[in-house]
């Protein structure tokens, strides 16, 4: 991995690093894609006059024929996926366990899909060397940013999970599959994924990790065929799951969830509920009782639809107590945008909700540290199209900086994520431009 | 050498015949494809629809749609996919599992979709499904998620009285 400084800004006087993506190793493509169709001409005799006769008469019966044209207008854009399948870093987690930070990094070459793990404990100035997870040139999983392949960590535990690719469904998305490793990402083996509901799919997953074992929330349409939130914890971890639990037989079908646990083992989940469309939380405590807890911004936006919005949550410990830090997205009409919120009552009742950014601003993530310090990042419009920007509070939300732009200009970035590490706050993204996405890091 | 001949003739006008009927004509939508659409339009009502194959509630919204297109002949539908570059066979055989009967659709053709969401309207995030009422003067009534059925087929009987 190398890290590459690129410049200094004058207000924010901190590094911006690149991950190398060519430092990832892939595999050439396998040979033209494409079979050749053999035609067996069975016909021996004169074969141009036969061939030049056949271009006459089609020509003939073309001309004659209609007036409307038959062969559909050619788009100057070359149409179809296979053309313009993205490549490069397509999915990314980033998980904060103590001094550690871990990225899950998604990517595809020529149409392979690859996983791979890093970690940094010094706050992303060093980074471990990336492991293939499981070894696998090319895995069957459906990944993209939104809906990004996750990762949890405890020690030297870690556990990574993700949809497996199918083409039996519509969205080719498949039942969850999972992988663990139990010494600090050097090796990894398959074991159990949290559902047991097995044909899936499921999708949206989050993970998280306590001092007893590993927690995952996810959608699945079980019941029925309604998505909603289910839930599983693993007290070996990762190697066996609980009976699943549904938290809530409704949600929003196509939204992130976001997990995190507290120093006391609870686990809160923010998802996109429906009627209204708003983000709800609701918390697992360290003893398995669910309670839901209310909304995180009260929009109601009723919305049948898909949005692909979900939340950003994080804590900071006061001395006065927990403070919880939000971010939520709303689609509803006027209020379209980012909104910051915080509650001192664990998740009950929430500051009013703070706009960030405009109203084009759309998938977001907000860290906090116990200083009292909270950033949130964002993507929304810029002159040359999404981008990503941040703002920050150095009063635990109180009061909020201008909005910035963190993403290199002219360059299309979204999907940001930030974690309060062992040195400093870091942002990543990912940035794209000619098909090809690289992963991005920033200190802030 | 006449049998030939005449297998040819059969051959050509099958294929003629085949290349007819072979679906939905696909049109890159970039920037300036709504205007172009409302042009093709002017002076009649229709009726835009943004989709996406990964949208559930739009493939509710195309079924209804399609159904509706029976009953409403009269009333252009539009289509347009938002998954860029979405390849012909997809577009084909989803509209036509809905039962939709179109000469052109549309798909996205640009790697980034917001900047078609913006052209479309600044608002727009890409929340789907999206459908534009266009009246006959053109005067759009835009809305987020799918449609009630009876608040569309109120809409298309307005449309078709004199």
């Amino acid at each position: 991995m190398i890290f590459i400084h690129t410049r200094k800004e004058p207000i924010l006087p901190r590094l911006v690093w690149i991950f190398n993506p060519s430092q990832v190793g892939t595999r050439p493509t396998a040979g033209f894609p494409y079979s050749a169709i053999s035609m067996k001409n069975k016909m021996k005799i004169k074969p141009f006059k036969i061939a030049g006769l056949c271009l006459v008469m089609i020509s003939l019966i073309n001309a004659c024929a209609e007036t409307k044209p038959v062969i559909a207008h050619k788009p100057k854009a070359r149409m179809g996926h296979a053309h313009h399948q993205a490549r490069g870093v397509i999915s990314l987690d980033v998980y904060q366990d103590g001094e550690r930070t871990h990225v899950l990094i998604g990517k595809q070459q020529h149409g392979k899909k690859t996983l791979w793990h890093q970690f940094s404990e010094n706050g992303g100035i060093s980074w471990s060397e990336p492991v293939k997870i499981l070894g696998q040139d090319d895995l069957s999983i459906t990944m993209g940013r939104g809906r990004d392949a996750q990762i949890t960590a405890k020690g030297e535990d870690i556990f990574v999970a993700w949809t497996q690719y199918t083409d039996q469904n519509r969205f080719h998305t498949g039942p969850m599959q999972a992988a663990l490793s139990h010494d600090g990402g050097q090796s990894w083996q398959i074991t159990s994924a949290p559902p047991d509901w097995a044909p899936g799919p499921h999708g949206f997953i989050d993970l998280a990790a306590d001092r007893h074992g590993f927690r995952a929330v996810w959608l699945d349409s079980r019941d029925q065929g309604q998505q909603g939130l289910r839930y599983s914890r693993s007290n070996d971890d990762g190697r066996h799951w609980s009976v699943n639990r549904t938290l809530d037989k409704k949600s929003c079908s196509c939204c992130w969830n976001t997990m995190k646990t507290d120093s006391e083992g609870n686990s809160y989940i923010v998802y996109r509920d429906k009627n209204p469309s708003d983000m709800s939380i609701g918390v697992m405590d360290a003893h398995e009782n669910w309670r839901y807890l209310g909304h995180v911004g009260d929009f109601g936006w009723q919305f049948d639809g898909c949005p692909h919005i979900g939340a950003g949550l994080d804590f900071e410990n006061r001395q006065s107590g927990l403070r919880m830090h939000a971010l939520v997205g709303t689609g509803m009409p006027d209020k379209a945008g980012i909104y910051y919120l915080y509650s001192d009552s664990r998740g009950q009742s929430w500051s009013p909700a703070k706009r960030l950014g405009d109203e084009s601003a759309t998938h977001g993530d907000i860290a906090a540290s116990d200083a009292g310090r909270v950033v949130a990042v964002w993507d929304m419009m810029s002159k040359k199209g999404l981008a990503i920007f941040m703002a920050e509070s150095l009063d635990s939300g109180k009061t909020w900086s201008a909005a910035q732009q963190l993403s290199t200009p002219g360059q299309r970035a979204s999907h940001p994520r930030i974690v309060h590490s062992a040195n400093g706050f870091l942002a990543f993204w990912t940035e794209h431009q000619h098909h090809h996405s690289k992963l991005m890091m920033r200190r802030l | 050498m006449a049998k030939f001949l005449a297998g040819l003739l059969l051959f050509s006008a099958l294929q003629m015949g085949l290349a007819q009927a072979d679906g939905i004509v696909v049109k890159p939508f970039v920037a300036d494809s709504l205007s172009k659409i409302k042009e093709n339009h002017k002076g009649q009502p229709f009726v835009l629809i943004f989709w996406s194959e990964t949208c559930a509630y739009c493939m509710k919204e195309l079924a209804l749609f399609g159904k509706l297109q029976k009953q409403f002949p009269d009333i252009p539908i539009v289509t347009v996919s938002t998954d860029a570059f979405l390849d012909d066979k997809t577009v084909n055989d989803i509209l036509a599992e809905k039962g939709l009967e179109l000469d052109t659709a549309w798909v996205f053709a640009e790697e980034y979709p917001e900047q078609l969401y913006a052209a479309v309207d600044k608002r727009w995030r890409g929340e789907l499904p999206v459908t534009y009422f266009y009246g006959r003067q053109h005067q759009p009534i835009r809305h987020l998620g799918i449609i009630k059925e009876a608040a569309l087929v109120d809409w298309m009987r307005l449309q078709t009285k004199p």
